[in-house]
């Protein structure tokens, strides 16, 4: 077996490979003869390799989207991207609220489960905004709990079966990986195509981004 | 106040503690906040804050107490030198000096060294403070969490080391001798020292402002990335724009998730010619390599000393230099019309066909590879703006699998805050 057998099929099953969750694949699709590999694998399978801009992770994309069956693949995970673009949003919102800070979270930010836990206790606001975000259907299976513990524990669990979070052995760090990073920018792709008017902020991007 | 309550006020000072650290920036108007947890009543009670309205602070009378216990701000008045005064006692130090001339080698001597001693003190102050300075960019100010502290740190620094660097510029050397009332060869050892000292502190301030800077512009885009993701959430919730892929168009598609690709030149082509994680994967290397026009060769001839001590008396040397000038300018020229096209694409080729001191200067084909190279070089050193390139590629003849490349089109645009 290849050495990249497992990252080919992992990028085949559209999996994104980041510098949190596979640092050593990010690693070795970074050198020129690993990316070759990969990519030549991909093409048999009629995809290619695809990176974020600063290579923090990988991906693969369909080569002919004429073919129904990847171009079904695509919306269905198009689909699935904007269904939970929303409740994704709103946790990391509630995170960062929590967390003291005011920077929606980028791959590799973390949290601690029992700082962000301990904020919400002692605050009705924040304690506000978790139960109105069980009440979403992505989280629905949260919202018969009874203690913003178990409440919270349920939502940190299921966004990490989504693969947006993951966590060490102690179970109480968390890390955003390269998927979430990957998400918001399927989502903004689309919003510049279909809405720019809603991500344009002239103020923010032009003159105030230019060295003083 | 009983041993509980100062404990209780104590935990409120502690739960409060970024709240505040960012009153301390507080001038003409009050800060705002109105997600404060319950316990700022205590520090209300103990006057720390002054809340003027409902969710709006000022740091209330026994603010500064708190603020002198905890060493806030330290680094200002601590660490900054009064430059002017320092100047000014050298001045009156140095006049000792040349009066004690008169009198024994040891009051001289004296004299030199408190000298010495004053230039030492001023260096090593400053070296601290940039120290610190640096040591605070370079953790990107990770004593506070959020951006907004961040940005406030960011620019309270900024302002104090340009302050410095600009005090430090107003010594000159020719300053520092106009200290001396005469020629004076011990005197005059010192004033070259001190001006070689000053010099290093500036260059260590430039360095560190632009650090500062740069900073700056990662937490704005920071922000920008928040704002735009806030802006989403609550255009979401609003139900202003409905997220549904029926809406998407399926020509769109290959935009949405091909915009970096490896290996091949992306349908709407934007290949930024500098940026290693596109100009290394890209096919235009291979293509502009094999057009045996390469760089390298130039970079390789000059780096062969044998080669060079060949040339060295050859006349065509002149010539090569007097070439490398001329190109230099056509290129100079070309991108100040890019630039006073506002971003309208541009034609490699057209320009170079429509410019005859060009085209008699250097073939088409060595234009385009160089302007691909020399734009990338260019860009780098901007930050706002990119230069896109857009390959234009011919069949060789009819009937045939192979092309080459037969132009580049290119304009200049901002570059975008967030990337994928």
């Amino acid at each position: 077996m290849r050495d990249d057998t497992l990252m080919i099929r992992q990028l085949t099953n559209g999996q994104v490979l980041c510098s949190v969750t596979a640092p050593d694949a990010v690693a070795y699709l970074k050198t020129e003869i690993g990316r070759e590999s990969v990519d030549d694998a991909l093409h048999y399978q009629g995809m290619t390799l695809a990176h974020s801009e600063y290579q923090d992770y990988w991906y693969a994309v369909y080569n002919d989207l004429n073919f129904k069956p990847d171009a079904s693949a695509i919306r269905r995970e198009l689909q699935h991207v904007f269904n939970t673009t929303e409740p994704f949003l709103s946790f990391m919102k509630l995170v960062m609220e929590a967390s003291g800070e005011d920077q929606y979270p980028d791959i590799e930010h973390d949290f601690y489960f029992g700082s962000v836990l301990s904020t919400i206790e002692n605050n009705d606001t924040l304690a506000n905004d978790l139960v109105k975000l069980t009440s979403k259907a992505f989280f629905k299976k949260a919202s018969n709990r009874s203690t913003h513990s178990e409440r919270l524990r349920t939502v940190v669990d299921l966004m990490e079966s989504e693969g947006i979070i993951i966590s060490d052995d102690s179970g109480s760090h968390y890390t955003y990986t390269g998927k979430l990073a990957y998400h918001i920018a399927l989502v903004e792709r689309v919003l510049e195509i279909q809405v720019p008017e809603l991500l344009d902020d002239v103020e923010d991007e032009q003159g105030s981004l230019e060295l003083a | 106040m009983n041993p509980s309550e100062i404990k209780l006020l104590g935990e409120a000072i502690a739960q409060n503690a970024q709240f505040l650290s960012d009153l301390d920036y507080v001038e003409l108007d009050p800060l705002e906040r109105t997600d404060l947890p319950r316990n700022i009543g205590l520090l209300k009670n103990a006057r720390v804050v002054d809340e003027v309205e409902d969710g709006y602070f000022y740091p209330g009378e026994n603010y500064e107490l708190l603020k002198k216990a905890i060493g806030s701000s330290r680094y200002e008045a601590d660490t900054t030198p009064d430059i002017a005064e320092w100047l000014e006692r050298l001045s009156f130090y140095v006049a000792n000096f040349f009066d004690s001339l008169s009198n024994d080698d040891d009051a001289v001597t004296n004299h030199k060294r408190q000298i010495y001693r004053h230039i030492r003190q001023l260096e090593s102050k400053l070296n601290v403070a940039i120290r610190e300075a640096d040591y605070q960019v370079s953790n990107e100010f990770g004593n506070v969490k959020t951006i907004e502290a961040k940005t406030r740190l960011s620019q309270h620094y900024l302002s104090i080391t340009e302050s410095i660097l600009g005090r430090l510029s107003r010594i000159q050397f020719s300053n520092l001798t106009g200290l001396l009332p005469y020629p004076n060869s011990d005197m005059d050892v010192v004033m070259v020292e001190l001006d070689k000292k000053l010099n290093r502190l500036r260059g260590y301030l430039r360095t560190v402002i632009l650090k500062i800077q740069k900073l700056n512009i990662s937490f704005r885009k920071i922000e920008a990335r928040t704002k735009k993701l806030n802006r989403l959430l609550t255009a979401i919730q609003n139900k202003a724009i409905e997220l549904d892929v029926e809406f998407v168009d399926v020509n769109s598609l290959p935009q949405i998730f091909h915009k970096v690709e490896l290996n091949g030149i992306i349908p709407v082509a934007h290949f930024n010619a500098i940026s290693p994680s596109v100009y290394e994967e890209s096919r235009f290397r291979d293509i502009a390599s094999k057009l045996k026009l390469n760089r390298e060769q130039v970079k390789n001839r000059e780096q062969n000393k044998d080669y060079v001590a060949y040339q060295e008396d050859e006349p065509i040397e002149q010539a090569e230099d007097l070439f490398e000038v001329q190109f230099e300018q056509e290129k100079q020229v070309f991108v100040a019309y890019l630039f006073n096209c506002g971003g309208s694409e541009i034609s490699l080729r057209d320009y170079w066909e429509s410019t005859s001191s060009l085209s008699t200067l250097v073939d088409v084909r060595s234009w385009l590879y160089e302007m691909v190279n020399w734009l990338g070089e260019l860009e780098q050193d901007m930050d706002s703006y990119e230069f896109k390139l857009l390959l234009i590629k011919e069949p060789v003849c009819e009937k045939t699998d192979v092309f080459i490349v037969s132009d580049v089109k290119t304009q200049f645009s901002n570059k975008p805050v967030q990337h994928v």
